[in-house]
């Protein structure tokens, strides 16, 4: 067989293939090359800070001249409670709290402090807070006639990196599992799926298949967990808050990845779809990154997503150990979004049943 | 023919005469439509950098509006960092002794230029002649002019490079609406020329003027209804260095401002104000959203630190917004803290006061050097 005749049958190929190559090649491309404008900056410029006022000395000049010094790399927040900011920083809404001191603009005090607490958690805010921090101090210290002093607090122990990232790496691989592995078993069982069918229902056989991996999860888990204790990092991922989190996540992402999977009647253009879900599971749901790390496009796409929620339980409850009624509302909201990915899910295999 | 229908004929072709001659009489001596006013901006030629107006009736009548227009127009002269229009004693406030000028028939004064450059000149609404301000021109310089023609129209030049010239004489309309020369143009010789050449194909019908067009004609518009207004575009060169975006900031434009008298209340506390706006353009909306930030915080700033309860009543009322990638700041504040805010806002930039006025540096357009006093 010459090289003419394999060039032509490749042709003769891509064109009954033209739908899954239109994927890979304009739609794949065109949706990488759009998520770049996500990105804007190497810094948290956009990063949620609470400014609290510390007590009723404060004068509304004062509060705005900390927060227009925080607004240069930070978006500040008004907050009136300290506790409900060093809640809100165990939550992740806010990454530090500034509070505001008295007396900065009187020009009969010399110098006043200012502290600005971080979570010693939160790894991948630390270094750019200490940065933050030393363009505030310097900034207000050029402009005011009072010094002021700010200092960085940290609260909690500093976390290493690598133990940060032990949660964030089982939701890439539970991400995975739903986007990638479960449409390929699905895709390899189809010709089963029929027979299946005739015993029970197909909803029957996609709710055990969904339970099934939901429990396989289990594996990972432990062996995460396993290694997490052997290397001594110190993350309880075995905490009920983390499980659910974990749970749910893959329960709604398996869902959405079962309805691409029968609505695109298991072909490759639903695989390749799933694939370019995965992305935008993995990009959007601030899975290492602060909210506003990147832009305010990202930051507010970020806190649309279910699964970015998810993500700060799991932190939440593995990293600072705090209880899952913590984040009742949120985990409420997260099975809410499970529910709802059974939507699609079902009219996807209503429309499979029809067209078989 | 027949003898009647001779006559006949001959009665027709006269009564057809008699009408055409009636016709045209009539058309002769009909009052002609009154021309049509127009602002003396029509006569800015092209490819200035920036154009402003003082209203000299009210400079004249009301002190109040007097001291706010000289602040106003002092902040001018300085504000392209700081090399701005000419900003020297006007023939149309204080005439030589012996002129024989009126300068309570001048109404207005439209001034225009570009850039580091000596070009630029004045476009005078008044009742005098080209004859008369040279005259004038002479008595206080000791200069001497030579009358040229340049299309149609009488030139006055000198060799120190002004020049003067009538460019309306009342004939044709002008922003005056009473006999006698109306619109006036002193100044740089070639900007003359060029508000010379504006005229002359103003006047021709077939000819296409090229006057001022593009933002700065419609920044100047949006002044609208100042005492003092002005347009005004930047050289991009003189962008200031702002911490954390300095590289990203492309232009700054002070695109206007206009100096206004709020009548509201009595006549006693009338306030004095100047509106600014300015208009700073960067890379891309992100770094407009920091240069807006760095603004807001210069703000806050100033707020804290000042004791000046004008000042900080004006800041408060100072805006920074962002369309696209421009940062569009307006405020509106007396004339004496005008100063103060525009520091704060082109940061780093010299205290107006430490620099010599532009006209110091180089002749001024018409040759004569600095003083203190509107157009």
């Amino acid at each position: 067989m010459s090289l003419r005749t394999i060039l032509r049958k490749e042709l003769l190929w891509s064109r009954h293939r033209a739908l899954a190559l239109l994927f890979v090649l304009v739609l794949l491309p065109a949706a990488f090359a759009g998520a770049s404008v996500f990105f804007q900056s190497t810094l948290p410029k956009d990063a949620p800070v609470a400014v609290v006022v510390e007590d009723d000395a404060v004068s509304g000049a004062e509060y705005d001249v900390v927060a227009a010094s925080f607004r240069l790399f930070s978006r500040p927040v008004r907050y009136d409670s300290e506790a409900r900011a060093l809640r809100d920083l165990e939550r992740e809404t806010v990454y530090a709290v500034v509070s505001v001191p008295p007396d900065l603009g009187d020009p009969a005090v010399d110098r006043v402090n200012m502290t600005v607490t971080i979570d010693g958690d939160m790894t991948p805010y630390r270094e750019p807070s200490g940065a933050l921090v030393s363009v505030v101090s310097a900034t207000m210290n050029r402009q005011l006639d009072t010094r002021v002093v700010v200092d960085r607090e940290v609260r909690g122990e500093e976390r290493k990196l690598a133990s940060y990232l032990l949660p964030s790496f089982l939701q890439i691989l539970v991400f995975t599992f739903a986007f990638a592995y479960l449409p390929y078993n699905l895709a390899s069982e189809e010709a089963v799926l029929d027979r299946l069918r005739v015993e029970t229902s197909l909803d029957a056989v996609v709710a055990g298949k969904l339970l099934f991996f939901t429990g396989l999860l289990a594996v990972p888990l432990l062996v995460f967990h396993g290694l997490g204790l052997g290397l001594g990092y110190g993350v309880n991922l075995l905490a009920p808050g983390a499980i659910l989190a974990y749970g749910l996540t893959f329960l709604a992402c398996g869902a959405i990845a079962t309805a691409v999977t029968f609505a695109s009647g298991f072909g490759t253009t639903g695989r390749l779809l799933n694939v370019l879900v995965l992305f935008a599971f993995l990009g959007f749901s601030g899975l290492v990154y602060p909210a506003g790390f990147f832009s305010p496009l990202r930051r507010g796409v970020v806190r649309l997503m279910p699964t970015h929620y998810a993500m700060v339980v799991v932190r939440g409850t593995t990293l600072r150990d705090l209880p899952p009624a913590e984040f009742g509302t949120w985990l409420g909201g997260v099975a809410l979004f499970a529910l709802a990915a059974l939507v699609p899910l079902k009219l996807a295999m209503i429309a499979y049943e029809r067209g078989t | 023919m027949t003898p009647d229908g001779r006559a006949l004929a001959v009665a027709a072709v006269a009564a057809l005469l008699f009408t055409g001659l009636g016709a045209g009489a009539l058309l002769l001596t009909a009052d002609r439509a009154p021309p049509e006013p127009y602002e003396p901006t029509a006569t800015v030629p092209a490819g200035v950098d920036y154009v402003g107006t003082v209203n000299l009736t009210a400079y004249r009548s009301d002190p109040a509006v007097a001291n706010g227009s000289r602040a106003s127009l002092g902040f001018q002269s300085r504000v392209e960092f700081y090399a701005g229009p000419p900003y020297l004693r006007s023939l149309a406030l204080s005439p030589p002794p012996n002129a024989s000028l009126d300068p309570t028939n001048a109404s207005r004064v439209t001034y225009f230029g570009r850039s580091g450059s000596r070009y630029g000149a004045r476009l005078v609404v008044a009742n005098w002649t080209g004859e008369a301000a040279a005259e004038a021109l002479e008595s206080r310089r000791g200069i001497g002019f030579t009358p040229e023609t340049r299309r149609g129209y009488t030139v006055r030049r000198s060799e120190a490079g002004a020049a003067v010239a009538v460019l309306d004489n009342g004939a044709e309309g002008g922003p005056v609406p009473r006999a006698g020369p109306r619109l006036l143009t002193i100044g740089n010789a070639s900007a003359v020329e060029d508000a010379v050449d504006v005229a002359a194909d103003r006047a021709a019908t077939d000819a296409e003027p090229a006057t001022l067009d593009g933002d700065l004609r419609r920044e100047y518009r949006e002044t609208s209804d100042g005492y003092v207004r002005f347009a005004y575009r930047f050289r991009p060169s003189t962008v200031p260095d702002y911490p954390f975006v300095g590289p990203a900031v492309r232009t700054i434009q002070y695109v206007g401002s206009s100096y206004t008298l709020d009548r509201a209340g009595t006549n006693a506390a009338a306030t004095p104000a100047v509106r600014v706006r300015i208009h700073i353009t960067s890379e891309g909306a992100g770094s407009a959203d920091d240069v807006r930030n760095i603004l807001a915080a210069g703000q806050s700033f100033y707020l804290l630190q000042s004791s000046n309860d004008t000042l900080k009543t004006e800041l408060r009322r100072a805006r920074f917004n962002v369309t696209g990638r421009t940062v569009v700041t307006e405020y509106e504040s007396s004339p004496a803290g005008l100063r103060v805010l525009v520091r704060g806002l082109f940061r780093n930039q010299p205290e107006p006061e430490s620099l010599d006025p532009p006209a110091s540096a180089e002749p001024s357009s018409s040759g004569r050097p600095p003083a203190r006093g509107p157009a």
